[in-house]
């Protein structure tokens, strides 16, 4: 056998495990060979020291230290999957409500059936449709006439001198009062 | 970084989404209320506003609907303004409220880059003083080419304290 396979077996060798002409072929290998004997013994060392390795206990502190530190990294990371995962859900579902509520909007005019609220004294009224619309119903006609209102105040904009003819107005009057 | 700044925008997003929620919301609950705390009079008077308003066409119901949004944007005193002016315009005969409205009409005709050219001054005259404000109109060429029973009207509807 190469030294390579010899090195590689002899863990396998200390234990016991390899079959008798083997574990014999190693035992001679080992007598003859410098450089594996080397290594055996290195190997020998280092499980002396681990049978020679006491456990000792952290101090309670750095323990719970490390066990709460395990557990933050644990909840950061859930914190990081969830909160982008659970606003986008809202988003799904805000858009999904607006976008119902729109064409609910759209719709307004020919309520279902089965959702329609009529009042018992008033068959043709849907109290739920004129409750949801009541801050422009009780003054329709107000708002119906905003625009033009508003529009009043546009009449004196709309035939407002131009510039160069108050100029030439505010020169004339220079003039005078020269 | 884009992280941050995406679930800050999702975050806004959702935020936004709850309060227009909210809003509705509140809306439909004042007007619950207010619907409860009517007098029978009044309440008739809404069911009859409500059936008008069902028979109306979706264009004018689109405009009152817009003409609300753009009413609640204003601020208390322009409302109550607002207020003031459309009672005077009410109290007007109909004659005098046919005048109006073709004055008005003038600025229907008018063409697009100039009713948006109106509306940019109209908002720059918005914050002006009232004192600048009746100089203005005093010095427009409208208000000088009213005749005497015009000038009565629109001083009415624009200048009511006076």
């Amino acid at each position: 056998m190469e030294c390579k396979t010899i090195q590689e077996m002899l863990p396998a060798y200390h234990d016991r495990e390899l079959k008798e002409a083997v574990f014999r072929e190693i035992e001679e290998h080992l007598t003859l060979c410098e450089s594996c004997r080397k290594v055996n013994v290195t190997l020998m060392e280092t499980w002396h020291l681990l049978t020679v390795w006491e456990d000792c206990e952290p101090p309670q502190r750095i323990a719970t230290m490390i066990v709460s530190g395990i557990a933050e990294q644990r909840k950061i990371r859930w914190v990081k999957i969830v909160l982008p995962v659970a606003a986008g859900l809202l988003i799904v579902i805000g858009l999904t409500f607006r976008f119902a509520g729109l064409q609910n909007e759209e719709h307004m005019q020919m309520p279902l059936p089965e959702q329609v609220h009529l009042s018992t004294e008033h068959p043709d009224v849907n109290e739920d449709e004129l409750i949801a619309d009541l801050h422009i119903l009780e003054d329709e006609e107000f708002f119906d006439t905003v625009e033009e209102l508003v529009k009043i105040d546009y009449l004196p904009l709309v035939e407002e001198p131009k510039q160069e003819e108050t100029n030439k107005e505010r020169s004339s009057l220079d003039v005078t009062l020269t | 970084m884009t992280r941050n700044v995406l679930i800050a925008c999702m975050v806004f997003m959702v935020l936004l989404q709850g309060s227009y929620a909210l809003a509705e919301d509140t809306k439909m609950r004042r007007n619950k209320l207010m619907w409860e705390s009517m007098s029978p009079e009044e309440k008739n008077r809404v069911i009859q506003n409500y059936r008008e308003w069902k028979s109306s066409p979706p264009q004018k119901r689109e405009k009152v609907r817009r003409n609300y949004d753009a009413f609640s944007d204003l601020s208390a005193e322009e409302r109550q303004k607002l207020r003031e002016r459309y009672r005077n315009y009410k109290s007007l005969e109909p004659g005098r409220r046919e005048k109006v409205r073709e004055r008005l009409n003038r600025i229907d005709s008018l063409p697009p880059e100039s009713r948006v050219e109106i509306e940019r001054k109209y908002m720059r005259v918005r914050e002006q003083s009232a004192h600048e404000r009746m100089k203005r109109l005093q010095d427009s060429r409208f208000w000088n080419n009213l005749s005497a029973e015009e000038k009565e009207i629109f001083k009415k509807l624009i200048i009511p304290d006076n």
